[in-house]
């Protein structure tokens, strides 16, 4: 009876201990290396929807390296649909499982870089192209999945206004005489696809607006329709060129027939 | 096989020179140790339809929590693979001494020392079980290959109807 007593006794100032001790190192960890963060955002003064609408994130951790088995992210989320350029980093799409279960910024566009990947540098410049007219806001900040939770350090935020160019009349013909072999709306109801012999128009479901006309064969929304794949060239072909529809703009080739997406569509397999 | 990814721009303008061969490399879809590929590619692989390569069976899988991606070949007639790691939308590659000419290397590949690649090794994803492509060219079958497939398939099910030996037991084979 006595030694169990004990054993209670010993067990009571452990538990909390332990907890406080998990949440202790990772967090003094992750400040220590917050301390050493730091971002400057390179932003023309007219952020202007087109050739210029770049902003440019440096970053830099004057930091030793941080080891393989202690998964740290610098993440900049965006709070609109973007493009991001550069390298050293990879990209998730709006609503991606982030990574280790991270949820920082999972309902917005987000450029990672692992730090703890042993290719990794600690310091970086991610390019961010707006596509969108209006306020984007830029967050970032270090992540660590611990068993403690999420922990989150150095985190910042930057807010930007984007202007529309000039205005543009455009003259588009809603009631095309051909009429489209096959019509496709993607998963999430926002655009229509017209698939014709050889060539195919997107159309915002909403606004009835032309998003995106170009030849190709047998086109295809991605799972979350923000891309469109169609074949191209000649009948033989196993070229698809890949569309990205928040940029309404061609983005690429890959080889088929087979294209994989996977995770949001932040990856594409072929 | 490529793997890219779909959110991010980073061409850089297409490098037009002539291999040892005094030929103009014309790769488009990427041979990572002959010519430059689209710099957007996540990576890119050494070994492709187009120089060539045959691989019986290939899959891939994408680490989100290290940026490490990986592809395996099957070696031929074995139970094993062969795997190619990529980080952070690079190939990786150990130091080559001696490159024959400037596009030797893709842009996109990285060369690293072996300790380095043991260190990725441990954080890429495990392998899939499910195979992506099979076959001489290591690709998937397309739609008219399988409409071809599945008549020889029909064929040489009918035919195995047509030649079953009289007097055998059991039920046709379907």
């Amino acid at each position: 009876m006595r030694f169990l007593f004990s054993l209670l006794v010993l067990a009571i100032p452990f538990a909390p201990a332990l907890a406080v001790a998990c949440e202790d190192k990772e967090s003094l960890r992750l400040d220590e290396l917050a301390k050493h963060v730091a971002v400057h955002v390179d932003s023309p003064a007219q952020l202007t929807i087109g050739s210029n609408a770049q902003v440019t994130l440096d970053w830099s951790i004057s930091s030793r390296k941080v080891p393989d088995n202690a998964p740290t992210y610098f993440i900049l989320s965006s709070s609109v649909p973007v493009r991001f350029l550069g390298t050293g980093f990879f990209a998730l799409t709006k609503d991606a499982a982030g990574p280790s279960g991270i949820s920082f910024g999972q309902q917005q566009s987000r450029a990672i870089v692992p730090l703890h990947n042993p290719t990794a540098e600690m310091q970086g410049s991610i390019r961010v192209q707006v596509l969108r007219a209006g306020g984007i806001e830029l967050r970032w900040g270090l992540v660590a999945p611990t068993a403690c939770g999420e922990l989150i350090a150095g985190e910042e935020k930057s807010s930007l206004s984007a202007s529309a160019v000039a205005l543009n009349i455009v003259i588009q013909n809603p009631y095309d005489l051909q009429s489209p072999e096959k019509t496709i709306v993607s998963n999430d109801g926002r655009y229509r696809l017209h698939v014709f012999v050889e060539r195919f128009r997107v159309f915002d479901a909403e606004t009835g607006l032309l998003v995106v006309e170009a030849q190709g064969r047998q086109p295809n929304f991605s799972p979350t329709g923000r891309f469109l794949a169609a074949y191209q060239g000649g009948r033989d072909s196993r070229i698809l060129g890949l569309f990205d529809l928040e940029a309404g703009s061609a983005i690429g080739t890959v080889t088929g027939p087979a294209l994989i997406w996977q995770n949001g569509d932040s990856v594409v397999i072929s | 096989m490529l793997v890219l990814q779909p959110l991010v721009d980073d061409v850089t303008a297409a490098i037009q020179t002539k291999n040892q061969y005094g030929v103009e490399e014309l790769c488009t879809s990427g041979c990572a140790t002959t010519c430059h590929p689209p710099a957007r590619l996540l990576a890119d692989n050494e070994g492709c339809n187009g120089c060539g390569a045959a691989w019986s069976e290939v899959t891939t899988a994408v680490s989100f929590d290290s940026g490490v991606a990986a592809r395996w070949n099957r070696v031929q007639d074995s139970d094993d693979w062969n795997q190619t790691l990529y980080s952070l939308r690079f190939a990786v590659s150990l130091p080559v001494a001696v490159k024959p000419y400037d596009t030797f290397m893709s842009d996109r590949t990285r060369e690293i020392v072996q300790l380095t690649i043991d260190r990725l090794g441990h954080l890429a994803p495990p392998r899939p079980s499910a195979v992506l492509a099979e076959g001489t060219f290591a690709r998937a079958r397309d739609k008219l290959e399988m409409v071809e497939f599945e008549r020889r398939s029909r064929h040489s099910a009918s035919k195995r109807r047509w030649t079953r030996p009289a007097g055998a037991t059991g039920a046709a084979p379907v």
